[in-house]
């Protein structure tokens, strides 16, 4: 089964792997996206495992086909990878396109995990909680800022090389039949919900300076709105454009009526 | 002169976000301050970043969707906006016009430069030369970085004095409707977040989040004390549920 000489991975090239693997959207491009930068971090594994030159080839061309995921799962997936070529070095009857189909069917569900999860909640905590102290100019918020959403990051990216690696191909599959994603998703959602609520009502925007009525009897609409509910308008108005980009209208386009509309709305003084 | 020299290293450091893990250093947050910082005037530059950080709230590389340039966008918007003197709406009304220009210079890069650049990492992998792959992959990435920061020293630059004075004629209509927009533009933001992650069953957290901001005016932190807690409630719940399968069933659930 295994030859006397056992191609094995040491430490020094897992290290180089996750240190490597911080460049996952370096020199991207639409063709095959992230695949320069995933080659780069699995070039110290290949050279490692392979002595001759041609599978080493092999190798390189092999990983720099396309890739593209959420850069906090690229050390994750670069752990299971490296497992994966480590088996393939040493057994023959190893099937080394199940490599990249491995690679293909992890990157979209953890692509979409890492939006959801990182850019979308812990990058709106990270704001959430710096907007108290950036609306007074405080520079502790841009800090707090960038150590919320980065402390977090960089502990997903070490132990996503440790128990990519050491796990291997059985992490998805433990991972998706112990039920722990869904839980993670939903609990995400939730923190991540209420957060994003909490801050329509703190930093969206919109009054109106129309009046009912004139002379003594004069009432503010705004007024009567807030008694309604206070940022009633900045909640209608969100679900509006939550409603257009379920319709998958261009965001260009809503970015653009958002400006036209305000300063429209602005010059008849509907709103201030 | 210096000026410029500065918004360009902004420009680098925001763009090499890329290098470091995608750090968020190219978000308006960090960008504000930061050229805040180098300009002379952190205070102002944190409150112009953050508003910036706002009206961009939505601008995520998602798959394979280029949004407007926010580093050069809030980068210009918060350098002219400092220089001119000027607030929030000046910034705004810079940085959304930039980034949306800019955004088609990244496209050159994404979809015709840096395409052809990887067909001469194919040749030299073809070839087993490993190190060519590797310097022309980080070299690469540098060049789009520096290609940016060039063109926003060059914008600051030559546009400086014309856009000051752009700046003070903008009138009080349009500057007045600006302000506006950008206090409905978090709200695009926030529509898109909330199209990743909203569905039917947990729609209620968003309304209680509201509420507890709007009603009550707890801060997003305490908002997110409260998620947090009610998240460990849920799941402590269901662990009680989870020792009464135990008992029911017996063996056969799955440990992890």
């Amino acid at each position: 089964m295994t030859s006397n000489s056992e191609a094995k991975l040491t430490k020094k090239q897992l290290k180089q792997g996750f240190w490597r693997s911080f460049t996952t959207s370096h020199a991207w491009h639409y063709e095959r996206q992230q695949h320069m930068s995933f080659a780069y971090s699995m070039i110290p594994v290949i050279n490692k495992l392979y002595p001759d030159k041609k599978d080493r080839i092999k190798g390189y061309e092999r990983h720099l086909e396309f890739y593209n995921c959420q850069a906090v799962f690229h050390p994750l997936i670069f752990g299971i990878t490296a497992a994966m070529e480590e088996e393939n070095a040493n057994n023959p009857d190893f099937d080394t396109s199940s490599i990249n189909a491995m690679k293909v069917a992890l990157m979209g569900p953890l692509a979409g995990v890492g939006d959801s999860l990182i850019f979308g909640t812990l990058r709106l905590i990270a704001t959430g909680i710096a907007a108290s102290f950036c609306k007074n100019g405080n520079p502790l918020g841009p800090i707090l800022f960038l150590l919320i959403y980065n402390i977090p990051t960089f502990s997903i990216r070490f132990l996503g090389v440790k128990y990519g690696y050491e796990l291997g191909n059985d992490l998805v599959t433990k991972i998706s039949n112990s039920g722990i994603m869904n839980k993670l998703m939903l609990s995400m959602g939730i923190v991540g919900l209420m957060v994003i609520g909490s801050m329509i009502a703190s930093t969206v925007t919109m009054a109106t300076p129309i009046t009912l009525g004139v002379g003594e009897s004069a009432v503010k609409l705004q007024d009567s709105l807030d008694e309604i509910m206070p940022s009633l308008l900045p909640l209608l108005t969100t679900f509006l454009l939550y409603y257009l980009n379920k319709k998958q209208v261009n965001i260009l386009f809503q970015i653009i009526g958002i400006m036209v509309i305000g300063i429209l709305l602005g010059a008849i003084g509907i709103l201030n | 002169m210096v000026q410029a020299l500065y918004v360009a290293l902004a420009v680098f450091i925001g763009k090499a976000e890329f290098f470091i893990g995608t750090a968020m250093t190219g978000r308006p947050i960090f960008l504000g301050a930061l050229v805040g910082l180098l300009f002379g005037d952190l205070t102002t530059g944190v409150i112009i970043g953050f508003q910036l950080e706002l009206v961009f709230m939505g601008s995520v590389m998602i798959g394979a969707a280029v949004p407007p340039d926010m580093i050069v966008g809030s980068v210009l918007g918060t350098a002219f906006a400092l220089s001119a003197n000027t607030g929030v709406d000046t910034a705004v009304a810079i940085a959304m016009p930039t980034a949306l220009l800019s955004a088609f210079v990244v496209n050159l890069f994404y979809g015709v430069i840096n395409p052809l650049i990887a067909k001469f990492v194919d040749k030299y992998a073809k070839n087993g030369k490993y190190k060519g792959v590797e310097r022309t992959f980080l070299g690469t990435g540098f060049m789009n970085y520096i290609a940016f920061a060039i063109i926003a020293f060059l914008a600051y630059y030559l546009g400086n004095d014309v856009m000051s004075s752009v700046v003070n004629s903008i009138p009080d209509w349009l500057s007045n409707g600006l302000t506006i927009a950008a206090g409905i533009l978090p709200a695009l933001g926030f529509a898109q977040l909330m199209s990743m992650i909203l569905s039917k069953k947990i729609v209620v957290f968003l309304m209680l989040g509201f509420f507890l901001t709007a009603f009550l005016e707890i801060s997003a932190i305490g908002v997110l004390i409260v998620a947090l807690s009610i998240v460990g409630t849920l799941l402590i719940s269901d662990e009680f549920k989870n020792k009464k399968d135990d008992i029911s069933e017996g063996d056969d659930i799955s440990d992890f």
